[in-house]
């Protein structure tokens, strides 16, 4: 627990983090009013509204990305090593922190969100009620963000470099994925359709536990979150071997 | 106590430490000396657990570091000056090291102020001179009150004061029976601040033992200024001692001043000045990690 609270004091002791927080929040505000405003939500509107923040999950990525490359970049990793030595632990504690902070972020998403779009759905007579289905499309969000952040953290570990590291993950996110979609669906189907290969991908197994539209071109919620786990757990393997091999 | 035996690290082709022996005892400075290069700093990385070493062992009160229960408590260490993300105070710094080690928030005002960082303490690292820097890292590395001290040029970067202060501070914990290894190439330093020194060259020990011990292994010469230093030369000489001009007007003799002193007296010659010039730890070393030397 103290290594946890350690490694939250780091985050909260610089600016990035924070700021990083702010465009999230920001940002799933601004998707939210506009799927609001242009009446575009359909059948889901809890999950359609939730999946306005996942849109950003990208940055939570970034955020655990950050907790670890940091310290590379500016080698207090040398100060963490001397203060635990079993760097599989330093390693355990900030993908812990990660899950941890990805679920906050995802939180005060939520409450943004919220406070965009439920009074001016009551204003327009579409009230929202908060049952249990808003209650699982929040939940969704926290265990997406939570594992995107945890991944962020398990790459950071195993490329080290910050820069590095970020350019890997936007790359892979926003053009790699997509490639990989086009050419699956060229070789087996038609474009605009769902393909058979994509859906496994990291990018889209976390899209798919919160879901909402365009559900059929991911794996349901159970499978997507299974299928995170399973990335999450094998990233950080490797990043704990990257950690201990590779000396500061 | 610290104890290196037979450590070899080697990257790639470059043997940076090469089969390295020593010992660091408790309640003595040990001045830990090299030219840039010499593998001083990948010696005290292997001390504490941060790489991985090729053979031997490098070892903290018997044990490996990754092994010490609290090394906090255990192991003070300074491996770089400037490891601090620019944007953190240097309070949260000392907060983030204290939380991952479970010491109070309390003992890091304690260490900033022993310090003398009590007033920049909030502001960003961004904006700290080297000196502070340093200082800042040599309270990290007191913020567990250790019994052992693993310091990599602490006094880079300090102005005068602040070495006159770091020399008192490594004297004080010494005396209180910590162990205390100290690098560094101001080698002037080490001389006022260290009880024993290990000098390395290209990885290997090329000599350890007590400061005084290497300062008597320094050659001595008595220099002397005299109006008529062709007779006294001439004289030294027919004595069977070795002497030469040096300067203008002097004459540098391998013997001890006393001996000079007699036998100007007897000849008659006039003595303007008489001075022993003793070895310095700086002629030592030189000699020591000349090239080409072959290590003992």
């Amino acid at each position: 627990m103290t290594s946890l609270a350690a490694e939250f004091l780091k985050l909260r002791t610089t600016r990035v983090p924070c700021v990083l927080l702010l465009v999230v929040v920001l940002l799933s505000g601004t998707f939210a009013a506009a799927l609001v405003g242009s009446n575009s939500l359909g059948d889901d509107r809890a999950l359609e509204l939730a999946q306005a923040g996942a849109f950003v999950g990208l940055l939570a990525t970034v955020l655990g990305v950050l907790l670890v490359t940091n310290e590379y970049r500016h080698g207090t990793i040398t100060t963490t090593f001397l203060a635990e030595p079993r760097r599989i632990r330093v390693l355990a504690s900030k993908v812990g922190a990660s899950l941890l902070a990805g679920a906050v972020v995802a939180l005060a998403t939520a409450l943004v969100i919220a406070a965009v779009a439920l009074p001016w759905l009551a204003a327009r007579d579409e009230a929202l009620a908060l049952d249990l289905q808003a209650a699982e499309a929040v939940g969704r969000l926290v265990l997406a963000f939570a594992l995107a952040t945890a991944l962020g953290a398990a790459v950071g570990a195993i490329v080290q470099s910050q820069v590095g590291t970020i350019v890997i993950v936007f790359v892979w996110f926003l053009v790699v994925e997509n490639l990989i979609g086009v050419l699956s669906a060229l070789l087996f189907g038609e474009l605009g359709e769902p393909d058979p290969v994509s859906r496994y991908l990291p990018g889209s197994a976390i899209g798919g536990i919160v879901g909402g539209q365009g559900a059929e071109f991911v794996l349901r919620s159970g499978p997507s979150i299974l299928l995170t786990l399973g990335y999450v757990a094998v990233l950080a393997a490797a990043g704990a071997f990257s950690m201990s091999r590779r000396d500061p | 106590m610290i104890e290196v035996d037979r450590l070899t690290k080697r990257y790639g082709s470059v043997l940076a430490v090469d089969d390295l022996s020593f010992r660091a005892e408790p309640g003595r400075v040990t001045g830990f000396l090299g030219p840039n290069g010499a593998g001083k700093t990948t010696t005290l990385r292997a001390l504490v657990g941060l790489l991985h070493q090729t053979s031997g062992s490098a070892t903290v009160l018997g044990r490996r570091y990754e092994d010490l229960e609290d090394p906090v408590r255990t192991v003070g260490a300074i491996l770089e000056a400037n490891a601090f993300h620019p944007g953190r105070t240097g309070r949260n710094h000392l907060r983030t090291l204290a939380r991952m080690a479970r010491i109070s928030d309390a003992r890091v005002d304690e260490v900033l102020g022993l310090v003398d960082l009590a007033e920049a303490a909030r502001r960003r690292t961004k904006g700290y001179s080297l000196g502070m820097k340093q200082r800042l890292s040599l309270a990290g590395a007191l913020l567990g009150d250790p019994r052992v001290l693993i310091l990599d040029e602490p006094a880079n970067g300090l102005d005068p004061h602040g070495i006159r202060w770091l020399r008192d501070l490594l004297r004080a914990l010494a005396a209180e029976g910590r162990t205390v290894l100290v690098s560094s190439h101001v080698l002037t330093e080490v001389a006022q601040l260290a009880d024993d020194v290990v000098i390395i060259a290209k990885g290997r020990s090329v000599t350890q033992a007590p400061v005084p011990e290497v300062l008597a292994r320094a050659s001595r010469a008595t220099l002397v200024r005299t109006p008529q230093r062709e007779v006294l030369l001439a004289a030294l000489q027919g004595a069977g001692l070795q002497a030469e001009p040096h300067g203008d007007d002097r004459l540098a003799v391998q013997a001890e001043t006393a001996v000079v002193g007699e036998l100007a007296a007897a000849r008659g010659v006039v003595l303007h000045e008489l001075t022993n010039e003793s070895g310095t730890l700086e002629d030592v070393f030189l000699e020591l990690t000349e090239d080409g030397r072959t290590p003992s």
